[in-house]
């Protein structure tokens, strides 16, 4: 999500902005009463504002912009997941620059006013390095700050692989012009210990201790493998049942997936195809191996310390040589 | 400049004093290479916030950002999820890691949800 906090109509209250997987910018206003309820940010034309595909709530399913009625949804088209107002032209109002999972930003420009905005109806791709801006691993989301200090917004970005990039910004007031990546904090992992960040990394960038540099702080994902405890010479004959047990139900369930590949095979009709699964996945065979696997599961998770996949936030502070780096304020 | 992250030639240079011309050369084209970004940047080794005491975990993609929701001159830890919720806490005393119970982010006294699927 990568929520901004930004004061973005010019009401003087501030507002956040940001998108999630559904594929479209959203705006939630506050007020002297709170926080309103979230809106789409839409464009001149009243068209919500995104890249390429989104969730379509109505339809419930995803489609892309411009699907036309019955053509297939193209998953491969550009995916919005976050949102930044900017103001990229140094116009005096809020443009958006638009994340995609894939890694891509695209710049959505405001013709009108904060007060009274115009946004045009496409997007333009931004480049960083001379060429298209791509964040290593998939964006997560941007976040705006003067890395350096030299008075231009640069760009950190967080990445579903892991990693956190930076993109400085050596143009001027008006006309960005984005370096090629530089890595701040390279994917990596920390297993078995919970020790950083792995994948799905969402950073904020501030100097959290005070010492005149910028920090960051960064959620995301860790494998975590919970220690064994020592088993009873009983437990270890138990374990070696269980795991035998296991063993023979993923030998089945192999076999029945194979049957179900062999059953549609030859099935062209995708009425056809969703009668033969539904037959096979409603049947007794299956419900009675999903039963044989969740006894078996929770008998082994007793004896066995399985990974489990936990989410933190962690700080990292910067001990580069301190650098009078102006820290962000509102529309961070 | 640390010199970490400069490829062989540079290392290279201080055992083969023979060919001092051609490995400065080379550590120079070396250092002019390395990725000058990756070198000016350290961290220290990442420390997990906590809520109430425990590891701020439990949630889908959180996404941290700071902000003073409440007015009150601190930042607030506030957290997005895959959901489409908003998830705030305050700072305790402390290194700065350290944050009280979490809550919702509300909108007309029901919890703020953004839509997502």
């Amino acid at each position: 999500m990568g929520p901004q906090f930004v004061d973005f109509d010019a009401d003087g209250f501030t507002d956040i902005v940001t998108a999630t997987f559904e594929g479209h910018a959203f705006v939630v206003r506050g007020s002297a009463e709170g926080w309103r309820a979230p809106e789409h940010v839409r464009d001149a034309a009243g068209a919500p504002i995104g890249i390429g595909l989104y969730y379509d709530m109505e339809a419930n399913g995803y489609r892309h912009v411009g699907q036309a009625e019955g053509e297939e949804t193209d998953y491969s088209a550009p995916h919005c997941v976050s949102a930044v107002a900017f103001d990229w032209d140094a116009d005096g109002d809020h443009d958006l620059l638009l994340g995609s999972k894939s890694g891509e930003l695209h710049l959505r420009l405001n013709e009108g006013t904060n007060t009274e905005p115009a946004f045009v109806s496409t997007n333009a791709r931004v480049e960083a390095g001379g060429a298209p801006l791509t964040v290593p691993g998939g964006l997560t989301a941007p976040k705006l700050v003067d890395w350096n200090g030299d008075g231009l917004t640069d760009l950190v970005c967080g990445s579903f692989e892991g990693g956190v990039y930076l993109y400085e910004n050596r143009g001027e007031a008006g006309a960005p012009a984005f370096a090629a990546v530089r890595t701040l904090i390279a994917p990596g992992t920390s297993a078995p210990a919970a020790t950083r960040p792995e994948e799905g990394a969402y950073v904020d960038v501030l100097d959290r201790d005070g010492d005149g540099d910028l920090d960051l702080v960064v959620g995301g994902y860790y494998d975590f493998q919970p220690p064994q405890r020592e088993l009873t010479a009983e437990e270890e004959v138990r374990l070696a049942r269980l795991e035998a047990e296991m063993a023979e139900i993923e030998s089945d369930m192999d076999a029945f997936f194979a049957r179900v590949d062999e059953a549609i095979a030859d099935e062209s009709d995708e009425d056809e195809v969703q009668a033969i699964l539904e037959e096979l996945y409603g049947g007794d065979e299956y419900a009675a191996l999903m039963e044989r696997y969740n006894a078996v599961s929770v008998e082994l998770a007793k004896l066995r310390a399985e990974p489990e996949r936990r989410s933190g936030i962690w700080l990292y502070r910067q001990e580069s040589p301190v650098r009078e780096a102006s820290a962000p304020a509102d529309g961070r | 400049m640390a010199s970490w992250g400069v490829p062989g030639p540079g290392r290279d240079a201080a055992r083969h004093d023979d060919e001092p011309t051609l490995h400065m050369i080379l550590t120079t084209i070396a250092l002019l290479c390395a990725p000058l970004g990756d070198a000016t940047e350290r961290f220290a080794a990442p420390v997990q916030l906590t809520t109430d005491g425990e590891p701020f975990t439990g949630m889908i993609y959180p996404s941290p950002a700071f902000h003073d929701l409440d007015g009150d001159g601190v930042l607030d830890l506030v957290v997005g999820d895959l959901f489409g919720y908003l998830h705030h806490c305050a700072p305790v005393e402390g290194d700065g890691t350290a944050f009280g119970a979490r809550a919702k982010v509300e909108s007309g006294g029901e919890p703020l949800k953004l839509n997502n699927w």
